[in-house]
């Protein structure tokens, strides 16, 4: 099927809204995305028609409201290649790593950790706080000129007994993508595992997690066309088998006495109490949406827009953070104006009607690192057009008087 | 809050070179803040002599609302004592940016005046 962004635009009301007297230009993907009619339609239907709580009333409704949620757990995990008893509902993947740091301290704490400098707060502090807490050496590689990680720093590192190795596939800040099956095949040649922190991937490119072969994997729901507050943790069935769920109750136990209880089979043994069924049915009408679309499609159509952003620059003024090739940035690219804050820079295109994001983008190390304390960034989606970022470059410029 | 592009030009025109940036090398009292959410750092210098802040300046890797009100406040500052200076209070500079707390860019604007809060709690205990 032939990829029209225009017909896109028609399933996103949001997109026809006036913001400051101005349409509105959304290029703050990276942070969330917005929803189509399909996902919000599906949420409703849920609720209007289905809403019951599943897997434990022995009725019709509780048993159609099972059967959607199963349903939707099944979308999902073949969405990225996964059987459906690999994947655990959370509420984003800030969770799913903590929940890893967390999980694999109070099992097998394997001392030495690998992480990089390219990583969202979120694939650093949870580490961070395991090694101090429990012992071990936690070691921040670096980046390469291409502004993506250095494989001999990381293959240095597991030479030296690295046991976890976690990183992020794409960039939040340089829209870089990291070559993960390469790295997944060192971590898993030096015996170490390989953990995928994939919230700026899995929305944008064709993804299976049996090419990568990731051992764990987080991402959002709300990244990827989906609603807030459901997020995916993918966990090698092998591996999961071993964890011990974390939190305890309603919903994880198959049967319970007053002095032992049989835990349920996995996923649900991992997703006590009642689940967010609006957020799964929500974020397996966002997949249906970006299947039907297909990703490859979405990929090239970003592609585009980067390097239409890139090419009507006016490098005078705008410095631009990552490699010079467009064809290297998934779908986002950070930016500094010479002269003018990114704080003031985002204020002043909200002002002609145009959301960016601005400041240290939770990777503060990586901003540091470029040699600036905050950033300008632009993110591109499916409904994206090259209207929006002519009026971006439009913007721009007018601002080169302002200084 | 300045929102139109008129007038986030005449800031930008206005505090491009803010007055009072620099360092105060005999400072009695030196004082920082950071919003790490922003990115904004923000440092207020103070020398106190007789009962008053006789100088103020401020360095910092900032905005331009957060290096606005930083210059704005090292003015207000000048001259006057610690009590008088205490009495500075949010509204007094989220005023001039026709700001409130709900504004967007409230936090680098109220970031200064943390810092001096911060310094004259300093000086208050020296």
């Amino acid at each position: 099927m032939a990829f029209d962004p225009y017909e896109v635009r028609e399933d996103f009301p949001i997109l026809k809204k006036t913001v400051n007297g101005k349409s509105l230009v959304y290029f703050d993907n990276a942070a969330t995305t917005q929803k189509p009619v399909q996902v919000v339609e599906a949420i409703k239907d849920y609720y209007y028609n289905y809403n019951s709580n599943v897997l434990r009333s022995i009725n019709t409704l509780s048993s159609q409201a099972t059967d959607l949620y199963i349903e939707s757990r099944r979308k999902i995990a073949r969405f990225i290649g996964a059987e459906e008893d690999e994947i655990i509902f959370n509420k984003n993947t800030t969770e799913g790593l903590n929940f890893l740091a967390e999980n694999l301290a109070h099992r097998t704490w394997r001392s030495s950790v690998v992480t990089s400098i390219m990583e969202h707060h979120s694939n650093l502090l949870p580490w961070r706080r395991i090694v101090s807490e429990k012992g071990g050496k936690l070691t921040v590689v670096g980046m390469n000129d291409e502004f993506t990680i250095n494989m001999e720093a990381v293959e240095k590192s597991l030479e030296e007994g690295c046991e976890i190795l976690t990183v992020t596939h794409v960039s939040n800040v340089l829209g870089t993508s990291n070559p993960v099956k390469e790295l997944s095949r060192l971590a898993h040649k030096h015996g170490s595992l390989f953990i995928l922190d994939a919230a700026q991937s899995i929305p944008h490119i064709p993804f299976n997690v049996k090419e990568v072969d990731p051992d764990c994997m987080a991402f959002s729901g709300h990244k990827m066309l989906g609603p807030t507050g459901i997020g995916v943790l993918y966990v090698k069935r092998s591996m999961l088998e071993d964890m011990e769920p974390r939190e305890l109750g309603g919903g994880m136990v198959k049967t319970v006495t007053s002095e032992t209880q049989v835990y349920e089979d996995i996923p649900f043994r991992f997703e006590a109490g009642t689940p967010n069924i609006e957020g799964v049915v929500g974020l397996a009408a966002a997949v249906d949406y970006l299947s039907k679309t297909g990703l490859k499609n979405i990929a090239e159509h970003e592609s585009k827009l980067v390097k239409h952003f890139l090419d009507g620059l006016d490098k005078s003024t705008i410095e631009v953070y990552g490699p010079r090739e467009s064809d290297k940035y998934v779908g986002i690219v950070s930016f500094n104006f010479k002269g003018i804050h990114p704080h003031d820079v985002a204020q002043m295109l909200d002002a002609d009607g145009i959301m960016i994001r601005s400041g240290a983008l939770c990777a503060e190390p990586l901003v540091n690192a470029l040699g600036v304390n905050a950033v300008a960034r632009v993110s591109f989606y499916l409904y994206n057009v090259f209207e929006e970022v002519d009026r971006l470059h439009e913007s721009l410029r007018r601002m080169k008087s302002f200084i | 809050m300045a929102g139109n592009i008129n007038e986030l030009q005449d800031l930008l025109k206005r505090f491009k070179k803010p007055a009072n940036y620099g360092v105060i090398d005999d400072a009695n009292a030196v004082s920082e803040e950071a919003d790490y959410s922003c990115g904004d750092k923000v440092k207020i210098y103070l020398k106190f002599e007789n009962g008053k802040i006789v100088n103020a300046m401020f360095t910092s890797e900032a905005c331009l609302f957060c290096n606005a009100s930083a210059s704005l406040i090292t003015d207000l500052v000048k001259g006057k004592s610690i009590e008088e200076v205490s009495k500075l209070g949010e509204s007094d500079i989220l005023r001039v940016f026709k700001a409130d707390h709900k504004s967007p860019r409230y936090r680098c604007i109220v970031l200064p005046l943390k810092a001096l809060r911060k310094a004259l709690k300093d000086l208050k205990e020296k």
